[in-house]
């Protein structure tokens, strides 16, 4: 038993190893079939090569050796061994053969047979050449198993590269990675596309040729340079090609002795953010101008009333004027805070289903007193009572209110405003119109623009803000609104708003 | 200079403020000279070249961002208005952050004085003297 148990190892993962005999003769059959068992291997038999050559190609319980008689009726051992060996490589075949042929036990050797017991044999030269068969067969299923396992581990390391190359090339930012003599390593698409290169550099060439920008070679000499201490960049600004700028971010990859071996760069297209940068800066000066003017204006009248340059009526309109730009002054700022939330979308909105018209009375009443100081008629016969949105109340009671006073404002003495407003099928247009100044075609693209003033005879006396259509605009935008404009210089303006129904 | 002087000497002022026309009339008249205006750069390039003032006042943020600067090129550029004398007035501040500079210039801010409102009327008076 002690030998049997010693047998098992040598089957397949553990069981006890299977062995198939192929011979005509029953004498021969059942000896080996005895002699086998006896050692604790599983034994099968069959009769003739047709049947052996089924059984050992079965797919279940395959067998580890097969002892095949070379003579047999019908189908020969040879044909027998190289099905078997076509259907398993790795099994083991032995050949017996009666008459000792050695001829053809060599031919059955070369053609993949582990080896040959010529008849009449011992039980232990059996046993022994068995025992070495399937020793080996043991030998070569482990290999096996172990390539198996190496090309899985190689296959393994390939999706990991594909997966970091996948991962790398799909990167927003550009990457470039260079050795510590500078020298191109690697690159990804967007750092190809930021360079503008059609091809990808050849590994080893030199920084310095692959792209033409002094200050970011400048920034990666700087990581790579020789001293003790490698300091990444994190940052950094750079300007490209076509008024293009990047943000980079250098960092050396050290080696266990802490020297660069060489340096990671990532660039990240700041374009953008400069261009809102420079817009901000704009708008500030702009905010700065436009409010450091009536200032000015309220300075220099002021020292000329004090300086009695002014006098008498003429220091009472001077009087008037500063009091105008201080008011101007201050609504601007009002404009100014309404027009940053706006822009901030940080305003809260109250949405409510609400009746336009209400709103239209609120702005309408604003705007009482300074149409009739001119005689300017407001007409609200046109608003649908019934056509409501949902909105914050504050929002349309700005939009109308920008969009009349307006009107009133750049209209003619004794002229007229029309709002009209129309509910059809959900969707709300707004229409206001006045008979004043007009706006001259060359300057209709940019009304909604802020600080956008036209300045000519007809409107020099007319304070504002060169917010108020801007806001108008935000709001509508709020809404995922339309609005357009047209007008005839001199006849006078048509702001159309629209909201879609559905959309708000 | 005597007053009779004073009088030949005519200044034109291009602004789109009529409060800073209003004040700079006032305070040039009172020093002696003879004001004329204009609301835009096109109107002040005609009175320019119609009128041949000593000298002209003018604002830069008018119709445009910028448009004082192209203004001031027109005039240099024009041999029959190269010569007026130009002070630059404006309520920018210089440090602001539009993207351009401020510094004079043969062809970028052909001016002879850049000043930023407000300006106390001597100042402007005391600018004006230096180059008439």
């Amino acid at each position: 038993m002690k030998e049997a148990s010693a047998h098992l190892e040598h089957g397949t993962e553990g069981e006890k190893a299977r062995i198939l005999v192929v011979d005509d003769e029953p004498g021969i059959r059942d000896g080996c079939r005895k002699i086998l068992a006896s050692e604790g291997y599983a034994v099968e038999v069959a009769a003739d090569g047709l049947d052996g050559c089924a059984m050992a190609t079965r797919k279940q319980d395959p067998f580890d050796l097969a002892l095949v008689d070379l003579k047999m009726p019908g189908m020969d051992g040879i044909q027998v061994l190289s099905k078997i060996r076509e259907h398993d490589p790795e099994i083991i075949t032995i050949v017996i053969t009666a008459y000792a042929t050695l001829e053809t036990a060599i031919q059955a050797t070369r053609q993949g047979a582990y080896g040959y017991v010529p008849k009449p044999f011992t039980p232990d030269e059996l046993l022994l050449l068995i025992r070495k068969g399937l020793e080996k067969r043991r030998l070569s299923l482990r290999t096996k198993r172990l390539q198996e396992e190496r090309e899985r581990d190689l296959l393994e390391i390939c999706r990991e590269r594909n997966r970091c190359r996948a991962i790398i090339n799909h990167m927003t930012d550009a990457l470039i990675v260079v050795n510590r003599h500078q020298q191109f390593a690697l690159a990804n698409p967007a750092a190809m596309a930021m360079f503008r290169k059609q091809e990808m550099p050849a590994v080893g060439t030199p920084l310095g040729d692959c792209l033409e920008n002094p200050r970011l070679l400048e920034l990666v000499r700087g990581v790579l340079s020789d001293t003790d201490e490698f300091r990444e960049v994190t940052g950094k600004e750079i300007t490209l090609r076509d008024n293009r700028a990047a943000m980079a971010n250098i960092a050396p990859f050290l080696d266990d002795t802490g020297s660069a071996l060489g340096a990671v760069i990532v660039l990240g297209d700041i374009t953008e953010l400069k261009q809102l940068e420079k817009a901000k800066a704009a708008f500030i000066s702009m905010v700065s101008h436009e409010l450091k003017s009536p200032l000015a204006a309220i300075e220099n009248f002021a020292e000329l009333v004090l300086k009695g340059t002014f006098k008498g009526d003429k220091a009472r309109e001077a009087l008037g004027r500063m009091r105008s730009r201080a008011e101007g002054a201050r609504k601007m700022i009002d404009d100014l805070l309404n027009f940053s939330a706006l822009e901030a979308g940080a305003i809260a909105r109250n949405k409510e289903r609400m009746l336009l018209k209400d709103a239209i009375e609120d702005a309408v009443a604003t705007q009482r007193d300074l149409a009739k100081e001119r005689g300017i008629t407001i007409d609200t016969g046109q608003v649908d009572c019934e056509a409501a949105m949902s909105a914050d109340r504050d929002d349309m009671v700005k939009l109308f209110t920008n969009l009349i006073s307006n009107a009133v404002k750049y209209n003619k003495e004794g002229g007229r405003v029309t709002v009209s407003c129309t509910d059809c099928d959900g969707s709300v247009e707004i229409v206001v119109n006045d008979t004043g100044v007009g706006i001259p075609r060359r300057h209709l693209d940019n009304v909604f623009d802020e600080f956008y003033r036209i300045r000519n005879e007809g409107t020099k006396r007319i304070g504002g803000t060169g917010l108020g259509l801007a806001i108008v605009k935000k709001i509508v935008d709020a809404y995922y609104g339309e609005i357009s404009v047209e007008s005839e210089p001199g006849k006078g303006t048509t702001f159309t708003v629209l909201f879609r129904g559905g959309e708000r | 200079m005597t007053a009779d002087d004073k009088n030949e000497k005519k200044i034109l002022v291009i602004d789109d403020d009529m409060d800073f026309i209003e004040v700079n009339k006032a305070i040039l008249e009172e020093g002696g000279y003879s004001v004329s205006y204009a609301l835009n750069g096109e109107d002040g390039l005609t009175k320019a070249l119609n009128e041949r003032p000593n000298l002209i006042v003018l604002d830069v943020m008018m119709s445009t961002i910028d448009e004082g600067f192209d203004i001031a090129r027109r005039l240099r550029k024009n041999p029959d208005t190269r010569s007026i004398p130009l002070i630059m007035l404006t309520a920018i501040n210089q440090k602001a952050g539009f993207p351009w500079k401020y510094d004079k210039d043969e062809t970028w801010l052909p001016v002879d004085i850049f000043l930023e409102k407000p300006l106390k009327s001597n100042e402007l008076l005391e600018n004006i003297q230096r180059l008439l």
